[in-house]
């Protein structure tokens, strides 16, 4: 989306335009939910993540005063929002009200399209799931890090907007990150 | 160009975040240098491999999640009734001041109407009824009657 149909966009939202609302979650719905669902790990849990974040973003609008991207916005949010649905986990594992069950919930299998070859369907979740147990073994910073970056293919630029540090300590968080999580995926894999 | 240097620059490289003439350089020290291709060639497979597209949901998934922020946003748009609006809630309160002085002023006009009334014999007993004036001086012509 350039900066002029932003800015349309923008305009339109503020006068509580469905139709704009719809285009915007159509834009934005798979990065808000992909970055949920690896940062909480959990379908459910995303589902929920996106639904508060548009939610957000509607309420929101009005302050909106375009200091950054719609885009930057968005994902602040959803990282917020992950954060604190990481804070409450802490919370009630703590409290011992999830007695850890949380902490190991399985995900749903996913939905197959009929055009989709099972068996690689398959193999897609098993990586997926190496994957997303090898970057909860990651710092919070380098885990946010490597999932815009490696992930959703951001910029370095972005991702620094988004996370409000400079481009240096973003790929400093990179190069540490994927230090790590290279041995780890590694031994996961044998 | 030293290996070392290159090596610092390979996430970067990986990730195309250096500028084209850098980029080229890398390249070319990576056609050259066995080593550092090697190197290279190990780190981009594992990143190649992890490089993994999230859940894919069917498009029943989305219409269903955009139906429950839709209904949540009707309720809140029914809460912004009732949401704090500064200049409705200051006109609401400067005619609530106007209304109560008002009904004051009216009362209280009406209570003098209602008191002349009720005295009216006596004020035309003292032939004052034309002048009210000397009604507040009602006071004085009592003390002066019991004198």
């Amino acid at each position: 989306m350039d900066i002029k149909d932003e800015t349309t966009m923008i305009g339109r939202l503020k006068q509580d335009d469905d139709s704009a609302f719809r285009s915007l979650f159509e834009e934005y719905k798979r990065l808000v939910f992909h970055m949920a669902y690896r940062l909480t790990g959990n379908t459910h849990e995303a589902e929920d993540v996106v639904q508060e974040v548009f939610i957000k973003v509607y309420r929101g609008i009005e302050g909106f005063r375009e200091e950054c991207s719609l885009k930057t916005w968005i994902l602040k949010i959803t990282i917020n929002l992950c954060r604190n649905y990481h804070r409450r986990k802490k919370l009630f594992s703590f409290l011992s009200l999830s007695r850890g069950s949380q902490e190991d919930e399985e995900d749903p299998p996913f939905e197959m399209s009929t055009q989709e070859d099972p068996s690689e369907t398959i193999f897609h979740r098993q990586r997926l799931d190496v994957l997303n147990k090898a970057m909860k073994r990651l710092p919070r910073r380098q885990r946010e890090v490597f999932i815009m970056k490696h992930l959703e293919e951001m910029k370095i630029r972005e991702i620094a907007e988004v996370l409000g540090c400079s481009e240096g300590a973003v790929k400093a968080h990179l190069f540490k990150a994927i230090h790590r999580l290279l041995p780890i995926v590694k031994e996961m894999e044998r | 160009m030293k290996c070392e240097f290159v090596r610092d620059q390979f996430i970067d490289y990986y990730y195309k975040e250096l500028p084209p003439d850098a980029i080229l350089e890398i390249s070319r020290h990576l056609e050259q240098c066995a080593s550092c291709k090697e190197h290279y060639q190990a780190r981009i497979e594992m990143l190649d491999a992890i490089k993994l597209k999230g859940p894919e949901m069917p498009e029943r998934f989305w219409s269903g999640l955009l139906r429950k922020i839709f209904e949540r946003i009707g309720r809140t748009r029914e809460r912004r009734i009732f949401i704090f609006r500064p200049a409705p809630a200051f006109a609401t309160l400067l005619l609530l001041i106007v209304m109560i002085f008002g009904g004051i002023r009216y009362f209280d006009s009406r209570r003098t109407e209602n008191l002349i009334a009720e005295n009216f014999g006596l004020l035309q007993q003292f032939e004052l009824y034309e002048n009210l004036e000397l009604f507040e001086h009602m006071e004085e012509i009592e003390r002066l009657e019991q004198v």
